[in-house]
């Protein structure tokens, strides 16, 4: 697995789109979280809101711990997408080049193939999860200077639920380009699902089969978006999910292990 | 044997790809693979090298049977040279080498195998398309392979890229290697080759040595100022079988034995000077017309 993965990163440390898309992310994990903690600060300067202390976001305790993590990781889960679309150009491009052909014909089976992909996904999810646990201490420290490791490790399970989250996201991205193989195709029917298809699927079943709730949340993406719920609402008092529910695990592990299985067997069982 | 396929066939869809093909390759062999477009060849590669795969029937690399383990030990190119288009010709082979578990030193060797060391830093993109065909040669040389599995590889090159390209592939033949050559260009198989088959629609149509087509269908013409005289000194030698007229030169059939430095010989000793001589052998072209013409039938 880690000589799959060293030729994985041998293979895209070269590439421009490789080293434009991962700065931009890397600048967008960075940056968002000093940025809406100074749009915070503006909103609590805003006579208005300064007024009614109640909806002042500057007091809710968003960057402390305990509520840090679910916040980052909902507020993180947005820009998950731009690492799906090094993915997606990874797997593609191996199809357009035809280097999918020439790596099997130079000695790789199909399944180390795959393996090569998977092994590359696993580390974009560490790498993510990773980035979040840093910031996460540096940003909860310089806003609440205590260290106490009870509480910094409550809610930590927000953590993991990224790392499967991206890991989720990027395998459903890496189903998508190796069955469609164009790059330009596949993220274009992403965004589109992602944006408009879902959300109308989701509002129509909504509205029919209101009994059935569980439909909406089984369809691919939201499933497995459903497993960080949006956060902020409980500053307003408002009821929220605070916690990751074993239904949507059990949701997200079916698509999860479909989009393997998938993955493997579009691979493996056609011709290249 | 470096290769035994027994019975292998594709199929795609309702159309026989390749229909039940049954081939032996000898150890230390050039064989060359012809066939017009369309025929079967690369189907028939694709199988061997484990991006295809066969409907039925089976093959043997090595007596060993079929892995990607075995196919490290192969190089091959199957149609146009493929590699990264952004990434250098070394980077390039430096992925090939991590795939097929090799020193990196192995690198700068084959670049200067095929003579591209100096280009070895210019984008793969920046290359011409001589260049691609060499660096797709000097991948396939990287495992220092038992067997080459070349597919047209002089396809869409200048004259001058040819026999640069043939330069090389004789020059691995000689080293001893076996090589199996895929071609439509029936000249190209003739210089180069040991041994031949003919693909036709998917059926495995003819295989033979290359020598032996060729040796039996070569004669000599002769010519001289006085073709009478010429004729019956020609007939006194015991290796003739046939001497026959065709437009003032004469047609010498003999025994395979025949050359024409015995013919001049003998013509010198009875004091005839010659205004032409020749060795013609049938090319392996109007060979293989003559097969599909069989076939057609």
């Amino acid at each position: 697995m880690i000589r799959l993965l060293k030729i994985e990163l041998a293979k895209l440390w070269p590439a421009n789109y490789f080293r434009i898309l991962l700065a931009l992310w890397l600048v967008a994990f960075i940056t968002i979280p000093f940025a809406s903690s100074s749009f915070l600060d503006w909103m609590a300067n805003n006579k208005m809101m300064s007024q009614n202390p109640m909806f002042n976001p500057s007091h809710w305790p968003i960057f402390d711990f305990a509520d840090l993590w679910q916040n980052l990781a909902y507020i993180y889960k947005m820009i998950s997408i731009f690492m799906s679309f090094i993915i997606i150009i990874s797997v593609t491009n191996e199809f357009d080049y035809k280097t999918v052909r020439q790596n099997v014909i130079d000695g790789f089976s199909k399944t180390e193939f795959w393996l090569s992909k998977i092994s590359l996904i696993i580390c974009f999810s560490v790498l993510s999860a990773v980035l979040l646990f840093i910031l996460g201490l540096i940003i909860g420290y310089s806003m609440f200077p205590i260290f106490e490791m009870k509480l910094l490790f409550t809610n930590i399970s927000f953590l993991f639920a990224y790392f499967f989250q991206v890991f989720y996201l990027l395998m459903f991205a890496f189903v998508l380009s190796i069955l469609i193989k164009r790059a330009g195709i596949v993220i274009a029917i992403m965004v589109f699902w992602i944006y408009i298809i879902e959300p109308m699927l989701s509002a129509i079943i909504g509205s029919r089969l209101v009994d059935w709730p569980m439909v909406s949340e089984s369809l691919p993406v939201e499933a497995g978006w459903n497993l960080i719920q949006f956060p902020f609402r409980k500053y307003l008092l408002m009821k929220t999910q605070d916690f990751i529910s074993l239904q949507d695990i059990a949701i997200a592990g079916a698509w999860f292990v479909f989009f393997f299985w998938s993955s493997y067997m579009l691979l493996t069982k056609r011709d290249l | 044997m470096i290769l035994e396929i027994d019975n292998l066939s594709k199929n795609f869809g309702k159309l026989k790809a390749v229909n039940k093909i049954n081939l032996n390759i000898a150890k230390g062999t050039v064989f060359g693979l012809l066939g017009p477009n369309g025929s079967g060849k690369t189907t028939t590669l694709g199988m061997l090298l484990g991006v295809t795969t066969p409907t039925s029937g089976s093959f043997s690399w090595f007596g060993q049977g079929d892995s990607p383990q075995i196919r490290k030990n192969i190089g091959a190119i199957l149609e146009q040279p493929v590699f990264y288009p952004y990434m250098t010709g070394a980077q390039n082979l430096d992925i090939v080498c991590k795939i097929k578990e090799l020193p990196k030193e192995r690198v700068e060797q084959v670049l200067e195998q095929v003579n591209l060391l100096d280009r070895k830093n210019d984008l793969f993109t920046a290359y011409s398309l001589g260049m691609k065909q060499r660096l797709a040669i000097a991948s396939a040389l990287l495992c220092n392979p038992k067997v080459l599995v070349l597919d047209e590889p002089t396809n869409g090159l200048d004259p001058q890229g040819i026999a640069e390209i043939r330069d090389i592939i004789t020059d691995i033949a000689d080293s001893g290697k076996s090589i199996i050559l895929a071609s439509h260009l029936l000249d190209e198989v003739q210089k180069v080759c040991s041994h031949f088959c003919v693909l036709q629609k998917g059926n495995l149509i003819y295989q033979g040595k290359v020598e032996d087509d060729f040796s039996n269908d070569s004669y000599i013409e002769v010519a001289s100022d006085n073709n009478l005289q010429l004729m019956s000194a020609l007939n006194t030698l015991p290796e003739i079988k046939e001497v026959t007229e065709q437009e003032n030169i004469l047609i010498v059939k003999g025994d395979s034995k025949l050359n024409s430095l015995q013919v001049n010989k003998h013509l010198m000793a009875q004091g005839i000077a010659v205004s032409h001589l020749a060795t013609i052998t049938k090319s392996l072209e109007e060979r293989f017309l003559e097969i599909l013409a069989d076939q057609n039938d």
